[in-house]
């Protein structure tokens, strides 16, 4: 059996796709998720409903997958900086109306507390939004697999600038991006909002 | 004589104009098929306070229903929504 990628999006099984990947998408964007919506529940049930739009950062049709033998064993989403904007542009109007008159002051506050958390991406930059390892397979080098991918990917596309934000506290995953030659850029934080995360950004030649 | 569309409609290109104002842009052509967020002057922040804004000014609760983001932020789509949303009793927002 050999490791394939394969564009999560592109299966005529999506549905089945999108509630395995979901969580895993939902982790990796953690623990800014979780403060923003709230709560993991209610996360978790907007997420799921994002993965299916297509113009959210975080849809399925942006997210490449690793699977053995149809097993999935990680995956990633990445695109370009100003895509980036425009998805995050929507996904806040979305997340806006996703609660009721109430809900809204709250999210309005959550927003203000963590506007500065994560430095912008240039036009010129291709951005990891989010990347995991299933947890059954980690140790294993997929996160490396994962990384060239992703590089891969950016070069094809003519990029050399490569962008990330990371959990400060994440430090196996600070590691594999190291070792990738990324570098950190900048350490923001939320302090009443109890997040901190990392900018981090390489260059590399292209293809 | 205006009506209530007519007034959410003003309300919205004036804060329009206000943001555009602020930082210095021109401001986009204000008809119907304007997307706010697209156009580039509401970032997160100012969509949540636009959307407040409007729920305070017209004492009604916002819901734009199963419209994806792309089209509730289409100035006419919002404010068709907003003119469609449950009204609030203003005893109620005092609480």
């Amino acid at each position: 059996m050999t490791v394939e990628l394969y564009a999560a999006g592109s299966l005529p099984c999506s549905d089945q796709i999108i509630q395995k990947i979901s969580p895993s998408v939902h982790e990796a964007g953690n623990p800014y998720f979780d403060f923003i919506f709230g709560s993991h529940e209610s996360a978790a049930a907007a997420l799921a409903r994002w993965v299916r739009r297509a113009s959210s950062e975080i849809s399925i049709e942006r997210a490449f997958c690793l699977s053995l033998g149809g097993q999935p064993l990680g995956g990633f989403i990445a695109m370009p900086g100003a895509e980036l904007a425009a998805c995050r542009r929507l996904d806040a109007a979305a997340l806006t109306m996703s609660g009721n008159r109430e809900r809204r002051e709250l999210i309005s506050k959550r927003l203000e507390l963590t506007s500065d958390l994560f430095p912008a991406v240039g036009e010129d930059e291709f951005y990891l939004s989010k990347m995991w390892v299933d947890p059954d397979h980690q140790g294993a080098g997929y996160a490396s697999a994962l990384m060239e991918h992703y590089l891969c990917a950016g070069r094809r596309r003519g990029f050399t600038q490569f962008r990330l934000d990371v959990c400060a506290d994440n430090d196996r995953a600070i590691r594999v991006y190291r070792r990738f030659g990324f570098q950190e850029l900048r350490e923001s934080s939320a302090p009443e909002a109890g997040l901190r995360y990392l900018a981090m950004a390489a260059q590399q030649p292209t293809e | 004589m205006e009506t209530r569309a007519d007034q959410i409609r003003a309300f919205i290109q004036e804060r329009i104009r206000q943001k555009a104002a602020t930082s210095r842009q021109t401001p986009p052509a204000l008809d119907d098929s304007l997307n706010l967020v697209e156009a580039g002057l509401f970032d997160s922040l100012a969509f949540v306070q636009l959307i407040s804004g409007i729920e305070k000014e017209f004492n009604l609760e916002l819901d734009t229903g199963d419209l994806d983001p792309e089209e509730f932020t289409v100035l006419g789509n919002l404010v068709r929504a907003a003119v469609e949303s449950p009204a609030v009793a203003p005893e109620a927002e005092k609480k």
